[in-house]
């Protein structure tokens, strides 16, 4: 094993769940050289869902809360509001994220509590079989869709920054320098963070979707039909293709666990 | 330099021998314990030492020493 990734990754729980070539493994690849990066193995904990994805940070040998399906959000609500001293980085599926945990998301966002949230998106329900989730296009087959998805997906950044998120970024797996980058400046930014990665499942989603099993393929597939995002242009789908960048920014937003603390600082001097 | 493969953890997922820009990996027909087949670092003179190898692999098995 890679000699940073032995420093972290507790041995006992491997091999990895993931699937030979799963983009998730490379975004815990990224993850780790973050946190090394940034020196914050003690102030970080993890909180997850369930699926593949939300297996991502259950490795690691840092303060890892492994949830329920679609609650990763919520705990970690809880968890920030109890100690709001730590960097607390959620990882979610799209499933997990958007789906059963939807409602979730957009109120944590709505609230702008200081955490960041990691969703990969690998456009179904990779741990269940490959059934179609929120975020798979429109006419693509699954084991839910056979003849082709009838609905719309999510444009997953309008929901999110609408709901009121003051940071948006999006990358791919197969972006593993930018996602670095990336997940700090998410990490550093106060308020409702949100990463996007688009997350190649070759297993489920490639047998079903993508007419390949190659993960390389997979990840020139989304490069393709993804293009890069000008600071100052509005992050718009444009033929079908999605921004990648740090999409939005805002900062000077009231965040949540603030607010909790000038209200306990006021009821304290009455 | 020094390219180790941990054959231990490695899928043979090859995204190593497409992301390498020199073209250090080939697929070997040696198969791991878990019966994958293993990339190898055939072409090491190449190695720039760009990590990207190590970067992109999804199951933090790639170590170059250089
Ligand atoms: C309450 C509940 N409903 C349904 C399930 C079954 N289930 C487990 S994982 C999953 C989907 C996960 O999809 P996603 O979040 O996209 O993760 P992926 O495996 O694709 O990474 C579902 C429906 C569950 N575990 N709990
Ligand atoms: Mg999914």
């Amino acid at each position: 094993m890679n000699k940073l990734a032995e420093q972290y990754i507790r041995k006992e729980a491997l091999p990895l769940i993931f699937c030979p070539g799963c983009g998730d493994g490379t975004v815990l690849n990224s993850f780790i050289r973050t946190i090394d990066e940034m020196g914050i193995r003690e102030d970080l904990a993890c909180v997850s869902g369930i699926g593949c994805s939300s297996w991502t940070p259950v490795y690691l040998d840092v303060d890892v809360l492994h949830t329920i399906h679609g609650r990763a959000i919520p705990f970690a609500e809880g968890l920030k509001v109890s100690r709001p001293d730590k960097k607390i980085v959620v990882f979610t599926g799209d499933g997990d994220g958007t789906g059963i945990g939807g409602n979730h998301l957009i109120h944590a966002a709505r609230r702008n509590i200081d955490l960041t949230v990691v969703m990969l998106t690998n456009n179904i329900y990779g741990m269940t079989g490959g059934q179609k989730a929120p975020t798979t296009p429109m006419g693509a087959i699954t084991k839910t869709s056979p003849r082709g998805n009838d609905e719309r997906p999510f444009d997953v950044y309008n929901l999110v920054v609408g709901a009121g998120a003051t940071f948006f970024a999006r990358w791919t797996a197969g972006h593993p320098v930018q996602l670095e980058k990336a997940l700090k400046d998410a990490i550093n930014h106060k308020g409702f963070s949100f990463v996007e990665v688009l997350s190649q499942c070759p297993t489920q989603a490639g047998r079903s979707m993508f007419n390949t099993k190659d993960p390389y393929k997979m990840i020139q597939w989304y490069k393709e039909n993804t293009y890069m995002h000008k600071k100052g242009d509005v992050a718009k789908i444009k033929d079908g293709k999605m921004p990648l960048g740090t999409l939005y920014v805002e900062d000077d937003v009231v965040e949540y666990t603030d607010t909790l603390q000038s209200i306990k600082e006021e009821a304290q001097c009455k | 330099m020094q390219i180790i493969i941990d054959e231990k953890y490695c899928k043979g997922c090859e995204l190593c021998m497409n992301y390498c820009p020199k073209d250090v990996f080939e697929m070997s027909k040696k198969r791991s314990a878990k019966g994958y087949l293993m990339p190898e670092a055939v072409n090491i003179e190449n190695c720039i030492n760009c990590k990207m190898c190590e970067k992109i692999c999804p199951d933090l098995c790639i170590e170059i020493n250089g």
